[in-house]
């Protein structure tokens, strides 16, 4: 079927060699497979020049001019990248080329990727005919006049076979425009892949202001920090993947709780982050920022890839990516098992993701199937004063029972369908539905012996090891419907998009403290069933004014319902006599709306001139709520504004400020193990984030970001807690003002041909850097430099490779908090707050063996 | 905007936005409900709440004047609220619903920080669950408290220290020296004015909620601090409810304990103040020479919120003044 | 990379709230002169030695259970002569700056949440696991008593305190503008009401009048004072 219009035109001429030649005959390079581009509004032909090796392979990339649209050059390079080539060939023998392919970008609409035609005739290239010369000096250069171009056969490259979502990363980036403000940044797959990652969670380092730790250990949801927000387990960054969202409200370890661990990193094909709130799509949680991971296989084929290391780890992966399905579709498996460094950390981890995209024409299908397990011992926060004494080594547990009786389980499984249909008109419509559930269990004990039953007082001293149950069921949907572009003035053109989201969670929770070893329950705290409705609509326009000028921003609102049984409210002490039953079931609901804008001013094609404002919203923890309780959600407003400069595809840089209010933040309760309310919070700060592809075959990335985050308004004194660890005009606790992340990666083949394949050497390192970090109660964390490097060759399907974790050996905490406990049962007991740590890992190898099949 | 289900949506959004945007108020309103303990009285069977020393109590009266509540919004210390009424309530003589006495009307909705006042009769609006005269007795002794009830006991016995006891003639201590007392009554007009707060519900979050239908909260007095053997601030739990005290004060076995007695005993006096008794009072201000002032203390601890919720007593809520 | 180190020192530094502190705690006692009781007896005392601490100083308006988390504490026991006048230091008061409001202490005898029963934690044998330990002599006219006694001031249950108390209008202070807490401990308010003429052998036992005496002094009528000097 040929496809109307808004196809991706590539007119292949090679760009030759230096003298053509009649009697070698070169054969021109030939586009076999290609992937689709889109864009949001009609725009001049695009040239890129494309080198490729003797295999036909892409080894380089480069826009002849930028679009303007730092996004869309990325999406075209990418696009570009992935296409499949036959190389040229002189005497019939394979040698490298150029081409430049040049790319006519339409409407959103179906597109389709198609050979230059008869009707469409191939653009002469300028391309210098001596770059064959650069690509391949020692070979005889394939010398190839512009009109000795060999068009693709049409049926080859007919939209229904390869060219319509052919790759589903582009197409879905492309349904609906990107480019919300200067804080839009999509990692792509060079820098995701340049450093070391040794769980999918690693790679939100990557974005500017991130930093992830494991605080607590494997099977407990990652700590994330983002651009000044301490998000704890989620609370304020909604994440997205294959578009499932996937923070759990009102769970009982966290607001948000977020469990990266069942991502594998080898199936993340490209990371969207929004620092900020600026598009309407973003919904619950999105308070720092949003990230969205869309996954995909690029490098086809069966792939074990085998690693072994430090502190009896192992990892295997198996990765199946049929050669014939697109890049969407793939199943991967991963199991993971430690040791664990120190004492009480050994674990085990699984994880299954299978994504297939089906569907020609202008409807496409997605499956995605997630299921994870994991269990860990976890060896607590330690007193920092201990460790100093020597009482406890800073990588040990306490040598008590109700410590070394922690740990950790996590299981979740989703479901998901996915339907789009491109409108011959460029307007498309999308429908998701998924299901999910969660099961979480921790006994975790911060504070040691300070706990006293609520049930009964006269229990006390038997270790304040909490356990928390959490089970989630969920049930999603999301739809939105994208219009044809509208050209109410000739320079101006306008897109429209509604959509709606709404998600059902049943969640089962339960805290209580437990005895170790025999696990004996001897207080309740919590123990509670609720069911919460989210249903969210938005309306998003976009608008082109003239191509310098891009409007952003609609607005949306969500509405949420509550059902709380609350099986211990009203609670009645074992020394009151009864006189009514236990239990405090209640109802509330909230309604929040926010608008979100941004603007881009491009004055000219290097430097873009990004703003953007929005507001956002945080959902409450549902069992804080009381009857009729007007659901007062956490409302962030966020301001962006910032420059970027790109040149070519060697340099793209943003220096941003930002600015964000939250009404009202939380932070983490040891004593509880949960989020407690804290007030009012204002951040300021400032992103430097420059990527550099200065060669092929170099990729670098660094990030400054800087923070001033300030608390508001402290929390008023209770009788609960009369003394609240906060003071106004504090910075913020556990936020670090600096966060530096830089990224080297690079890539080469080390001699042309070895044997059968040529040899490709690749290195990669990744540094992360914390500044000091604020605690409650006036303490201090200390800044830490962690750098991580991997090294490693491949010979055609083989790869060996080492990766080393925190290369210094630097001994940091990953995480710090400030909190009065008491871990020695024979000392008298301090009640004033001290600096607990959780280790980070010391250095750990890992040799990896990658086989594809 | 070229298509109508665009404009309609906008339209929906905009009522959507109107509705979660602005502020909304609602009302709220304060019930003052007894503890079981002052209705139904202590019985010396019924577990760890049981009068441990074998007496069961009753009240005849339990009146208080309280009121004067005050709000602050949670997350804005500047906006502020308050019911001023004080009421002389009877509360042995509440009905178990309590009895709703003060509404705030108009207030923002969300959580508010709460607190209330135990204060004098006399600047107080008399409720018809207490008699006039009860009221005038208040009022002409500077009362907060008009409790009156009764101590009993089968096989009672009333020791007072030798030393201050004055039995009358004919009535001889047995070898404890001990009188017969099955019944043992008490009348206190006491002064015992206190502010609690800011209050918090039992496990729950600080304050009320205000919501848009109208909320409420429960203001909640314990009756069974006067027979602890000490001055729990938070945990109630591991405190233990003697009588025989207030037995022990009626040094002139006429069968009534009253302020005077009260007051003419040290609590060094009472060999019944023994190690079971911790007696650090948490009111720097209230020294406890005697038990007159051991009463008032006690009764300064009594004010609760919703139900078992803690209200920290003339502290916080005290400096807010 | 200069600059940006820089910009990292410039910046670096953060508002964590209050500040630590650490003062030093001084105690006094009241010397040897002789005082007259309630009662008319006049005592002398030759031995008053008391066992003190752990005291946490609280943010909270109660202390006790409201203070799970005390803004300053001195967790060391002490053995202090109250016959002796002259203020000397006793240990560090360790905690945040920041106002207290209340505060609770031990005389020596400690029931932690982990404990079967109160234990001493006062490293000194002639205390014998008391928390007051104290001789003299009460005359009133022809009467003259020797007495003696060793009180243990326990609490009485886990996790509580023996002293716990609001801070009175001018004690309480931000740790922050202090720099010396001053203990002021007068133990002739402890035998205000001790009958003497009641003791047997002179000696303050459990159970008797002048023990729930000396106990009712130290944890509710005359409990030891706090000053602040700067």
């Amino acid at each position: 079927m040929r496809v109307p219009f808004g196809a991706l035109c590539v007119c292949a001429l090679v760009a030759t060699a230096a003298h053509a030649q009649e009697a070698h005959a070169p054969v021109p390079p030939r586009l076999v497979q290609s992937n689709p581009v889109v864009a949001d509004v009609a725009r001049e032909p695009v040239s890129v020049v494309v080198t490729l090796d003797a295999t036909g392979g892409v080894t380089e990339t480069a826009l002849v001019a930028s679009t303007g649209d730092e996004a869309l050059d990325t999406r075209l390079l990418e696009a570009v990248r992935a296409f499949v080539f036959e190389p040229a060939r002189v005497d019939g023998a394979a040698v490298p080329a150029r081409i430049t392919v040049q790319v006519q970008i339409v409407l959103p609409a179906i597109e389709s990727v198609e050979a230059a035609t008869p009707e469409e005739p191939a653009e002469p290239s300028d391309a210098d005919p001596s770059d064959a010369d650069a690509v391949a000096p020692s070979e005889p250069a394939p010398e190839a006049a512009p009109d000795a171009v060999e068009p693709a056969p049409e049926a080859e490259l007919d939209a229904d076979d390869e060219g319509f979502g052919a790759e589903a990363r582009v197409e879905a980036a492309a349904l609906r425009a990107t480019g919300r403000g200067a804080s839009d940044v999509e990692i792509s797959r060079d820098v995701l892949e340049a450093a070391p990652a040794a769980e999918g969670a690693d790679l939100l380092r990557r974005a500017p202001g991130v930093y992830v730790a494991r605080a607590e250990g494997d099977a407990v949801g990652h700590r994330i920090f983002l651009r000044g927000f301490d998000a704890e387990h989620g609370q304020d960054v909604e994440l997205r993947v294959a578009g499932i969202p996937m923070n759990l409200p009102s769970h009982l370890h966290g607001q948000g709780y977020l469990d990266l661990g069942f991502l594998i990193p080898e199936v993340v094909d490209s990371m969207r982050v929004l620092e900020g709130v600026a598009d309407p799509r973003q919904g619950d949680f999105a308070v720092a920022g949003t990230v969205e991971l869309e996954l995909g296989v690029r490098r086809r084929g069966l792939t074990s890839r085998t690693s072994g290391g430090s502190f009896g780890s192992f990892r295997q992966l198996v990765l199946w990516a049929p050669e014939e399905q697109r890049d969407g579709s793939f199943a991967a498996f991963q199991m993971r098992r430690t040791d664990g460094f120190g004492d009480n950390r050994n674990a085990l981890s699984g994880s299954a993701i299978v994504q297939q995209v089906l569907g020609d024409g202008p409807w496409r299908h997605r499956l995605f199937v997630l299921a994870h397990g994991s269990r860990a011992r976890l060896a607590g926060f330690l007193r920092r004063d201990d460790v100093q004494a020597g009482r406890v080594g800073f990588y040990e547990s306490y040598d008590y029972p109700t410590a070394e009786a922690q740990s950790g389980l996590a299981m979740r499984g989703v479901i998901a369908y996915e339907a789009t249909n491109r409108q011959a008109d460029g307007g498309n419509t999308q429908l998701g539905l998924w299901i999910g559930h969660d099961v979480f269990r921790l006994q975790a004990n911060y504070t040691g012996f300070v706990e006293r039953s609520r049930t009964n007082p006269d229990w006390v001293g038997r270790g304040d090891l909490v356990e928390q149950q959490n089970r989630t069921s969920s049930i999603g949907a999301n739809a939105r419907w994208r219009s044809r572009v509208y050209r109410p003035i000739s320079w101006v053109n306008a897109t429209v998009e509604t959509g709606l989201s709404a998600r059902l969670d049943a969640i089962d929770q339960a805290q209580r403290l437990i005895q170790a070893p025999q696990n004996t329950t001897w207080d309740e705290r919590v123990d509670a069933t609720i069911h919460a409705a989210d249903v969210g609509v938005y309306l998003d326009l976009d608008l082109a004014v003239t191509d310098w000028v891009e409007l952003r921003g609609g607005v949306r609102a969500d509405v949420l319902f509550y059902e709380v049984d609350d099986r211990l409210g009203n609670f009645i002490p074992d020394f009151r006599e009864d006189s009514y039953l236990l239990g405090y079931r209640r109802s509330a609901f909230g309604v929040a709306a926010s608008p979100r804008a941004s603007l881009t001013i491009k004055p000219t094609r290097f430097l873009s001139v990004l703003g953007s404002y929005g507001e956002g919203f945080r959902s409450p923890q549902a069992r804080t709520l009381e009857d009729g309780e007007t659901a007062p959600f956490s409302k962030v407003r966020s301001a962006d504004a910032g420059v970027r400069l790109k040149l070519d595809d060697v340099v793209e840089a943003r220096l941003v400020g930002y600015w964000t209010r939250l009404s009202d933040d939380v932070a983490f309760d040891p004593a509880e193990g949960r989020l407690e309310r804290v007030g009012a919070t204002r951040r300021a700060g400032g992103v430097l984030h420059v990527v550099t592809r200065p060669t092929s075959w170099l990729v670098g990335s660094m990030s400054v970001t800087y923070v001033d985050a300030e608390l508001l308004e402290p929390p008023p004194p209770s009788a609960d807690d009369p003394r609240p660890a906060f003071t106004k005009g504090q910075n913020l606790p556990y936020v670090p003002p600096w966060v530096v992340r830089a990224d080297v990666g690079v890539q080469h083949a080390l001699s042309p041909q070895l044997g059968r394949h040529p040899l490709r050497g690749r290195a990669g390192v990744g540094l992360t850097y914390l500044s000091p970090r604020p605690l409650p109660y006036s303490a201090e964390a200390s800044p830490f430099t962690v750098i991580d490097a991997s090294a490693g060759f491949g010979w055609g399907p083989v790869e060996l490779s080492l990766d080393v974790y925190n290369l210094f050996d630097a001994r940091y905490a990953a995480v710090e908090l400030s909190y009065a406990s008491n871990w020695d049962p024979e000392a008298t007991r301090s009640r004033v707050p001290a600096r607990h740590t959780s280790a980070g890992a010391p250095r750990t190898f890992f040799a990896n063996l990658e086989v594809r099949f | 905007m070229q298509h109508p289900n665009i404009r309609k949506l906008l339209l929906l959004l905009a009522i959507a936005t109107g509705c979660g945007g602005g502020s909304s108020a609602g009302d709220v309103t304060f019930v003052v409900q007894a503890e079981d303990s002052i209705t139904e009285g202590l019985s010396p069977e019924g577990g760890d709440e049981a009068i441990a020393d074998g007496w069961s109590v009753t009240f005849d009266r339990y009146a208080i004047a309280m009121g004067e509540i005050e709000l602050g919004f949670a997350t804005d210390a500047t906006r502020q609220a308050s019911a001023e009424e004080l009421f002389v309530v009877d509360l042995a003589s509440l009905p178990p619903s309590g009895l709703s006495l003060w509404q705030l009307e108009g207030l923002r909705t969300g959580r508010w920080e709460v607190s209330y006042v135990i204060g004098h009769a006399a600047e107080a609006t008399r409720h018809e669950s207490v008699p006039a005269d009860a009221y005038q007795r208040m009022v002409d002794e500077t009362c907060t408290y008009l409790i009156e009830g009764r101590l009993a006991k089968t096989d009672g016995r009333s020791c007072p220290p030798a030393s201050l006891a004055t039995p009358p003639e004919g009535l001889t201590a047995d070898e404890e020296g001990c009188y017969p007392a099955a019944e043992v009554a008490f009348s206190f007009c006491v002064d015992a004015e206190t502010i609690f707060g800011p209050c918090q519900a039992e496990d729950g979050p600080s304050g009320v909620a205000i919501t848009e239908g109208g909320s409420s909260a429960t203001l909640t007095i314990h009756g069974d601090h006067l027979f602890f053997n000490g001055f729990p601030e938070g945990e109630e739990g591991a405190v233990m409810r003697l009588a025989q005290w207030l037995a022990d004060c009626d040094l002139n076995l006429d069968g009534t304990v009253t302020r005077a007695e009260l007051e003419a005993i040290a609590p060094s006096d009472l060999a019944e103040l023994d190690a079971r008794y911790d007696l650090s009072s948490p009111f720097d201000d209230l020294v406890l020479d005697d038990m007159w002032t051991y009463v008032r203390a006690q009764l300064k601890t009594q004010g609760h919120f919703q139900g078992e919720g803690e209200c920290p007593f003339d502290g916080l809520a005290h400096e807010h003044e | 990379m200069r600059l940006l180190l820089g910009l990292v020192l410039l910046f670096g530094c953060v508002d964590t709230g209050v500040d630590p502190v650490e003062l030093p705690v001084v105690a006094s006692g009241v010397g040897p002169a002789s005082f007259e009781t309630r009662d008319g007896w006049t005592v002398t005392l030759e031995r008053a030695d008391l066992a003190f601490g752990p005291l946490y100083l609280c943010t909270a308006a109660n202390a006790g259970d409201l203070c799970e988390t005390a803004q300053a504490e001195m967790l060391d026991g002490v053995v202090l002569d109250l016959l002796d006048d002259e203020p000397r230091e006793i240990g560090r008061l360790i905690g945040l700056g920041g106002v207290v409001r209340s505060v609770m202490h031990d005389y020596g005898l400690t029931w932690d949440l982990t404990g079967m029963a109160p234990r001493t934690h006062v490293d000194d044998a002639s205390m014998g696991d008391h928390s007051f330990v104290v001789e003299g002599v009460a005359e009133r006219g022809d009467e003259r008593v020797v007495f003696h006694g060793a009180v243990a001031v326990e609490p009485i249950r886990p996790g509580s305190l023996v002293v716990r108390r609001s801070l009175s209008g001018t004690e309480i202070t931000n740790l922050a503008d202090e720099g010396t807490l001053v203990v002021a401990i007068d133990p002739r308010r402890w035998l205000d009401q001790v009958r003497f003429d009641e003791l047997e052998d002179g000696a303050i036992e459990e159970g008797t009048q002048a023990w729930r005496a000396v106990v009712a002094g130290m944890t509710a009528q005359a409990r030891p004072a706090i000053t602040w000097k700067r």
